[in-house]
């Protein structure tokens, strides 16, 4: 497979992978049916979104934005709904899988693809490490109101946590779980998904009406008692709650008429998660003074056990948090090892992420491999750290995703009236990527530390291995 | 080589019958019909008027069975006639094919299945998995005019070692048959997972790629086959949507005989696991042969 590079490094670096190789088999299927109506696109991207941050994203922003984490919730909500505009256009021009991977390898080339695929590890990989440490917390509340049992600090706190425990057990085991689902391959059907969907919403709408029955106004001010410094420092955990919300895109090629049906999905979904995490946030800030969030463990339940005294509601939202978070880390792990997957067979990756086992019909040695990783982060690695790798990863996305909006429209002018295509020119895309890079400001110095040596590993990983084997290298040439 | 064929009760849709009579066309072997009928407990409650009934009713039952499945297959050979008595079907009829040196049990679908499907009822479904010899099962329905025989052999293969068993039973019923061997790969494309965040044709990738391993896989089984004397093997990847849609890509013949291998499962795991010899089943338009993981070795 080894052979050297023949082409000048500046071209090879951003060589790209023809669109129609990548469609495959699919490029001579009759264009597929556009089966899925507005409203089913809708509920998955909101089935894809909710689960993931809003359980237990309280208890790390309110105390670094006060009441004011309610504007970082709209922020956040108007920066996403154009980021995903942006993804809705490349999604129906290239309509390939591997998300913002393969996007950037057909327009922007190589090195940026490869690159991405990294940052998308963090959006996936390190999502689903931070899923399943509040899971953890949620399963405690749950065992605890049901049996009155605790498991001990040591074995449900990370070795990194404020306050070290020993390994977060819970977190491990949801891992665990997830693994031999994924290799039994199992999947979540859209009926599934659908039934999530409706279990979520009934215990935040629950979590919201009992709330509001404590509310209490004086609790909401000061509004702003960290100014505005504190909105922005809220925003990298916000952006957790609204990870998935690009699903709206990726299965937008099955919407019917999606021109009209696509933006209205994509803002229809935005809109109704930020309605809920907006109801959800005001009812948590109404019922509990300030000082009360920080560190408070599986917050939602934990509020609704100090309104009400008895343990029944806790019990239905934690009961609710625990199916749901292991939905949605399910759905995040099992993305995770399908990026791996393209990236492996891109040649970007060893090739045991891409092997098949021929017992299972699925990539066991990847979907293990990327269990252990996962596993090993929620096991030590505690929520809120968690949240700004995540938070980069997919900040990074977005905002490669918005510039190949621009870069497709530059350089292949014959897709242009294909799909999806969004109005005022170049106008959504730059506020895009202007509008994510500034929320990628107020992300902590040291996790931009984490993220330069985890990119530096991506390069030295590149030129000692992908840029040789990578599908496109001379020689290298394979079937799509 | 001998064949026992489940049968017991004059009512029993006759696949079993006529996979029996296929198979002897085409094989020529020696054909034992069996059939497993609950224990009575003859010594020791003889005087009691009901269990006297009961004991009468099942020797109906026995000479209602052989009196079918000899009307059904006496014209072409002479066949034999077994009663055993157990408490369960399965073990039963493991127990004839051991007592009777078998090479192959023939049973038929399950009662309920839809015509044109296999489904494997209980006794199917046990011995799939527990069984010392093959296992040939038909669609409900399945029907072959005096004097067809089976038309080729395919063996579905995925390089496993319960695949390369059931190819050395393949070889072997190759040997006798003359028909033409496919060594068959199956490339079924699962469905996304809901929201599908990596795109919804992600799936594609992993069958793309399964079917590249596929070439390679074959062309090992095709150099076994050699090893053991077959020249004339075809092979081809069937790709399709699912189970369903990777057998119904196939241009099958009706009389084809597919082959797959099977691996040893308890009966929780069968329960709660199943495999993928099931799934196959499921959806197989064809006759199959199940060769259960260790009940079958090369034979020179």
């Amino acid at each position: 497979m080894d052979t050297g590079s023949g082409q000048a490094a500046s071209t090879s670096l951003l060589r790209r992978k023809s669109i129609a190789a990548m469609l495959g088999s699919r490029a001579g299927d009759t264009a597929l049916e556009r089966t899925m109506s507005m409203f089913s696109l809708m509920m998955i991207g909101v089935g894809a979104t909710i689960g993931t941050g809003i359980f237990f994203v309280m208890a790390v922003t309110v105390p670094e934005a006060g009441p004011g984490v309610l504007l970082t919730f709209l922020l956040v909500g108007l920066i996403v709904s154009l980021t995903a505009l942006c993804y809705a256009e490349v999604a129906s021009k290239i309509p390939v899988s591997g998300s913002a991977y393969a996007y950037s390898f057909a327009s922007l080339g190589e090195l940026p693809a490869y690159l991405v695929g990294w940052a998308l590890i963090l959006e996936y990989g390190v999502a689903g490490a931070a899923t399943s440490v509040g899971w953890g917390e949620y399963f405690d509340s749950f065992i605890n109101d049901a049996f009155g049992w605790e498991i001990p600090h040591a074995l449900n706190a990370g070795a990194l946590a404020d306050d070290p425990g020993i390994i977060n057990l819970p977190a491990v085991v949801l891992v665990g779980m997830c693994c031999l689902l994924l290799l039994r391959g199992a999947k979540e059907s859209a009926r599934a998904n659908a039934i999530m969907v409706m279990v979520k919403l009934g215990v935040l709408a629950m979590f919201i009406v009992i709330s509001f029955t404590a509310f209490d106004s004086a609790n909401l001010t000061p509004f702003l008692p960290y100014g505005l410094a504190g909105v922005g420092a809220a925003i990298p955990a916000i952006f957790f709650t609204y990870i998935g919300v690009d699903a709206v895109s990726t299965a937008g090629e099955e919407v019917k008429d999606p021109n009209r049906s696509l933006p209205k999905a994509i803002f229809g979904a935005v809109g109704l998660v930020t309605l809920f995490y907006f109801l959800v946030a005001v009812g948590a800030l109404g019922a509990q003074p300030l000082d009360r969030f920080e560190g408070q463990e599986a917050g939602l339940a934990a509020i609704l056990n100090d309104i009400t005294g008895i343990r029944l509601p806790a019990l239905v939202l934690a009961a609710g948090a625990v199916i749901s978070i292991f939905s949605v880390t399910l759905i995040t792990i099992y993305g995770q090892t399908r990026i791996l997957f393209a990236m492996g067979r891109d040649g970007m990756l060893p090739k045991m992420f891409k092997e098949v086992s021929p017992r299972s019909l699925s990539p066991d040695k990847n979907v293990l491999f990327t269990c252990a990783f996962i596993a090993i982060l929620a096991a030590v690695v505690p929520i809120d750290k968690l949240f700004d790798l995540v938070s980069i990863g997919t900040l990074a996305a977005f905002i490669v995703v918005s510039a190949t909006v621009i870069v497709l429209r530059r350089d292949r002018p014959e897709l242009r009236g294909k799909g999806f295509e969004l109005p005022f020119g170049p106008v959504i895309p730059v506020l895009s990527i202007l509008s994510c890079a500034w929320a990628a400001t107020n992300i902590a110095a040291v996790t931009w530390i984490a993220v330069g040596l985890w990119i530096l590993l991506a390069l030295v990983l590149y030129f000692v291995y992908a840029r040789k084997h990578s599908v496109l290298a001379p020689g290298n040439e394979v079937g799509p | 080589m001998k064949a026992v064929i489940a049968y017991r009760d004059a009512d029993d849709s006759p696949e079993a019958l006529e996979l029996a009579a296929i198979l002897r066309r085409t094989v020529g072997c020696e054909l034992v019909v069996v059939a497993v009928l609950p224990r009575t407990s003859r010594d020791t409650l003889e005087s009691r008027e009901p269990d006297a009934e009961f004991r009468a009713w099942l020797d109906q039952v026995a000479a209602d069975a052989e009196a079918a499945a000899r009307a059904f297959l006496d014209g072409e050979g002479r066949i034999e006639f077994l009663r055993v008595a157990s408490s369960s079907v399965a073990a039963g009829l493991i127990e004839a094919a051991e007592s009777c040196g078998a090479d192959v049990l023939v049973v038929g679908s399950a009662r309920d299945a839809v015509q044109g499907s296999l489904l494997a009822g209980s006794v199917a479904t046990r011995l799939l998995h527990s069984s010392p010899v093959p296992v040939l099962l038909a669609p409900r329905g399945y029907h072959a005019e005096p004097g067809q025989r089976f038309s080729s052999l395919t063996c579905a293969y995925a390089g496993t070692a319960r695949s390369r068993e059931a190819l050395a039973a393949t070889c072997d019923l190759a040997r006798r048959f003359g028909a033409p061997l496919y060594v068959a790969t199956f490339v079924p494309r699962a469905g996304t997972m809901y929201p599908p965040e990596v795109g919804l044709d992600v799936e594609e990738l992993v069958s793309a790629q399964w079917a590249e391993q596929a070439g390679g896989l074959q062309s090992e089984a095709v150099a076994l086959c050699r090893e053991h004397g077959i020249d004339d093997v075809r092979t081809f990847v069937a790709r399709g949507d699912g189970w369903a849609g990777a057998l119904h890509s196939v241009d099958w013949d009706d009389h084809d005989l597919l082959v797959i291998g099977s691996s040893r499962l308890g009966a929780v795991a069968r329960v709660f696991v199943g495999s993928t010899a099931t799934k196959i089943l499921r959806y197989t338009p064809v006759p199959v042969l199940v060769v259960p993981a260790g009940s079958y070795v090369w034979s020179e």
